[in-house]
């Protein structure tokens, strides 16, 4: 059996004056090493349900366990310190008046030694990228540049549990597989767990496990190709398929008999070539 | 308005420390009533260039032309004020332009300041929540207590409501959902065509930029380094991949089919419709 990391149970929550739950009654769970990714239309409640897991809302009902330690006021602290996010708007969370400082900043906090801070810390500014700005300001950088900031800071303190709420939004498309690969290796060598809130499909489909959110409810909860079958419950979500399944679809409405495994561009090249030799 | 830029540096904090040169030797002409897309590695100076274009930055040297204004570095800030009511730019991310108590209010905003009446900006903040496709309740709640997606709806809708001739959008579906995206997508390609609006827009969705876009600028480390049309940009993948960017996927699927099975896809195939037409042309036969 897999670690529980994470386990929410019954969860609600209500904003002060708002006449709606944003979050009802949602009960999921994450397991060590695991990638999940949670989707959702606007306003669905998933930066609700982040800020509900670091503590920084109260529940109006439910329980969050983490690592197996009820999540409350005592503990919020010495949970926080295994837990790095990285939310929507970057400049809400630059805390260092460089570069260098800020992606620093928490691993100074949580007593990293000197010399090991030095090196993860450029190993991180490295990996996303930002070598040539190590002493700037944040707030003075490009929207792309400040949210691979924040994800260097993440890639520094290596928690055990990574919250990222659309944190590639304004990537480029290069530097955003180039992030999530440095997330996808770190994941491998340290058993990281990662929940992702994200509106790529591109990048949801990757992830080993898709929660998806309507309403501050949970209406679907599994596989990538568990979800991306949903059909035409899809649109009533607000989601899409992922590229290559899309083509699939339509393909095979054409009369071209495709058949479900190809999920890649390659895969499917591949198995177009082979009908294709012998239509 | 024709838009042209010549010979274009900005540099942020110039003379002093942190001088950080952004844009340099920019040339760039944005003819009336086009749809220009502006793609570029993060860092390239999208969103610098953008701010030329309602003066909120004015070039460190050179000049832009927006119809009969001209922008340089001696320009005052309160002549700026007309253009900013024909060009509405809406900012890559959206907390940077809400401000007021309510949406309403906040939508209201541009209008009353360009001179209508109350009841009118409201009538006008009205329907352009509903353009974005928000709800009528949404007017009276704080722009600060919306979701991320909701607030990004509300600053297109404040822009909207100013009925400006150009439309400038900086990367403005970041944040919105799958369908939200394409949503909005549809909303501004039903504006430019309706009303002529001159639309810039800066994307990091090539298929966006290819399914919408008259012309593609890239940009690369704070300078022009290409303009063509879509399918010119998108026909030279390790070149666009060698600066940070890609060709829409559709577009990489179409060459890599080629390259596996040695017969052209006579069709650009920068949307699904092309592509799914062109495969059906190599199974099926008949033209594409
Ligand atoms: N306020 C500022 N002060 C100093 N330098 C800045 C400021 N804003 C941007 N820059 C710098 O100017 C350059 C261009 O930034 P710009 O915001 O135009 O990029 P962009 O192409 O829009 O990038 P992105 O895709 O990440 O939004 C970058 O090197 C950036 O660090
Ligand atoms: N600070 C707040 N005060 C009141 N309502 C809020 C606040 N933040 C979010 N909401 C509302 O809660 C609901 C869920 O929002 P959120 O969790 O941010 O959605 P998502 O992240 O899925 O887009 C939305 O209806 C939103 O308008
Ligand atoms: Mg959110
Ligand atoms: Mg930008």
């Amino acid at each position: 059996m897999k670690q529980l990391v994470l386990s929410v149970e019954n969860l609600s929550f209500q904003y002060l004056g708002q006449p709606n739950e944003a979050v009802r009654n949602v009960t999921f769970h994450v397991y060590k090493g695991d990638w999940v990714a949670i989707v959702g239309h606007n306003g669905s409640g998933k930066s609700t349900v982040a800020k509900l897991l670091i503590g920084l809302l109260k529940p109006k009902h439910g329980e969050i366990r983490l690592f197996d330690t009820v999540l409350n006021e005592a503990t919020v602290w010495q949970l926080r310190r295994r837990m790095g996010i990285v939310f929507q708007n970057p400049d809400n969370q630059f805390v260092g008046t460089t570069v260098q400082d800020d992606v620093a900043f928490a691993l100074e906090n949580n007593g990293i030694p000197r010399e090991e801070m030095v090196e993860r810390v450029q190993a991180a500014i490295r990996q996303v990228g930002m070598e040539a700005f190590l002493l700037k300001e944040p707030h003075h950088l490009s929207g792309g540049q400040k949210q691979r900031v924040a994800l260097a800071g993440i890639l520094a303190l290596r928690p055990d549990l990574i919250i990222l709420d659309e944190a590639t939004s304004m990537l480029d498309p290069k530097g955003k597989q180039e992030v999530l690969e440095a997330l996808i290796d770190l994941r491998k060598k340290q058993q990281m767990t990662i929940l992702s809130i994200t509106h790529d499909l591109e990048e949801a489909v990757q992830a080993d496990k898709i929660i998806v959110m309507n309403e501050g409810e949970i209406v679907a909860n599994g596989t990538p190709s568990d979800v991306f079958s949903l059909g035409e419950k899809l649109a009533e979500f607000r989601l899409d398929l992922p590229f290559v399944m899309k083509i699939k679809k339509e393909l095979q409405q054409t009369g071209i008999p495709l058949s479900v495994h190809s999920a890649t561009i390659e895969e499917l090249v591949d198995e177009l070539w082979t009908l294709y030799l012998n239509k | 308005m024709d838009i042209v830029f010549e010979q274009v540096d900005y540099i942020y904090h110039a003379n002093s420390p942190f001088a950080q040169r952004a844009l340099y030797e920019v040339d760039l002409a944005i003819e009336h009533g086009t749809f220009v897309a502006i793609v570029g590695h993060t860092g390239s100076g999208k969103s610098t260039l953008l701010q030329h274009l309602n003066g909120l930055l004015v070039p460190t040297n050179g000049k832009v032309r927006i119809g009969e204004y001209t922008l340089t570095n001696r320009q005052k800030q309160k002549q700026l004020k007309p253009l900013r009511r024909k060009v509405g730019v809406v900012f890559q991310f959206p907390e940077h332009q809400l401000f007021e108590e309510t949406v309403e209010k906040d939508i209201c905003f541009g209008p009353l300041n360009f001179g209508v009446s109350e009841d009118v900006a409201k009538q006008k903040a009205k329907e352009a929540l509903a353009l974005v496709g928000l709800p009528e309740q949404l007017l009276s709640r704080s722009p600060f207590d919306l979701s991320g997606g909701q607030m990004r709806r509300v600053a297109i809708a404040g822009i909207l409501a100013m009925e400006p001739d150009v439309l400038v959008l900086d990367e403005p579906t970041a944040g919105l959902d799958p369908y939200g995206r394409k949503e909005i997508m549809e909303l501004f390609a039903r504006l430019h065509r309706e009303r002529q609006l001159t639309t810039v827009l800066v994307t990091h969705h090539m298929e966006d930029a290819a399914k919408y876009a008259d012309y593609v600028v890239v940009m690369q480390k704070g300078t022009v380094w290409k303009t063509g049309t879509p399918e010119a940009i998108f026909h030279d993948i390790d070149e666009l991949q060698q600066i940070g960017l890609n060709v829409p996927e559709t577009v990489l699927l179409k060459r890599k089919l080629e390259e596996k099975i040695g017969r052209e896809i006579p069709s650009p195939c920068l949307t699904n419709e092309q592509l799914i037409d062109g495969i059906k042309a190599l199974f099926f036969g008949g033209r594409l």
